[in-house]
């Protein structure tokens, strides 16, 4: 039986981009930035947090993360502190966040 | 809405892209404190000795304490004489783990102090190259995890830095 609509997490969806100094994989990007936010929140603030990784374009470095509603300016301060992925220079640019991905992704687009 | 990064160490040609309408570049628009200085640029008293700062608070425009010394006496005056701290991003970047935590700890603890008894600060980046700038939503989103609100971070980067820069 699902839960109901009421009772359900609310999520945001948390756009950004990438900045490196070299090409790097989604797989990479993810890693680091889980990695920021398990050593940014700690186990308990992750576990509130519940990010999940959802898209990300190599070729533009557009990425989004779905993530708790209540927990989203915690999530977005760990992706700011976020300055190295897999060894390399780079930096997280905080996009815009949203309730649904479609807006994102039209609003990256225009 | 302009928005200034106050301290940045290398020359940050595209800033405007990044969303600044004005950067402090050091060595150009910002320099060290020094007792007989001469030159209009801004200066920055930097020392984790309080007593230090004390007396050179009416003569500089941005001080900082590495160790975000809790000393009443420098905060009252830096607010008397509309001075500001600089809060600088890169130390947190540049640490990981149980230092980070302490940073953070000693940096919010400052920053409440400073908005109880009134005194401003800005939040700047010091990047010495692109991948340490951090845009202004960045910037507001490092100064919610230090404990301020969205406005008080808002507030760092927009009219304080406008009006240190005497614009």
């Amino acid at each position: 039986m699902s839960v109901k609509p009421t009772m359900r997490d609310k999520r945001r969806y948390v756009s950004f981009m990438v900045e490196a100094e070299s090409p790097v994989s989604e797989k990479e990007v993810f890693e680091a930035v889980l990695g920021s936010i398990l050593s940014f929140l700690g186990e308990l603030g992750y576990s509130k947090a519940n990010p999940k990784p959802m898209k990300f374009e190599s070729s533009t470095g557009f990425g989004i993360l779905r993530c708790a509603a209540t927990e989203t300016d915690s999530v977005r301060s760990s992706l700011a502190f976020l300055s190295k992925i897999n060894g390399k220079r780079a930096a997280i640019r905080l996009l815009s966040n949203s309730g649904s991905i479609r807006k994102l992704k039209k609003n990256f687009k225009s | 809405m302009d928005y200034f990064d106050l301290h940045v160490r290398f020359n940050f040609e595209n800033y405007k892209e990044s969303g600044f309408s004005r950067v402090g570049i050091w060595g150009k628009d910002l320099e060290g404190f020094e007792d007989n200085r001469r030159s209009e640029r801004l200066a920055l008293l930097e020392s984790a000795d309080s007593s230090y700062i004390k007396p050179r608070i009416k003569r500089c425009s941005l001080i900082h304490n590495p160790n975000y010394e809790l000393d009443l006496g420098v905060i009252r005056a830096a607010a008397k004489h509309e001075k500001a701290f600089e809060v600088p991003v890169r130390p947190l970047l540049a640490s990981s783990g149980i230092e980070r935590a302490s940073i953070i700890k000693r940096t919010r603890r400052f920053l409440t102090i400073c908005n109880k008894l009134g005194t401003d600060y800005i939040l700047t980046s010091r990047a010495s190259n692109i991948y340490e700038t951090k845009r202004p939503a960045e910037l507001i989103a490092i100064g919610c995890a230090l404990g301020l609100t969205y406005d008080q971070s808002l507030r760092a980067i927009t009219e304080v830095p406008k009006r240190i820069m005497g614009l």
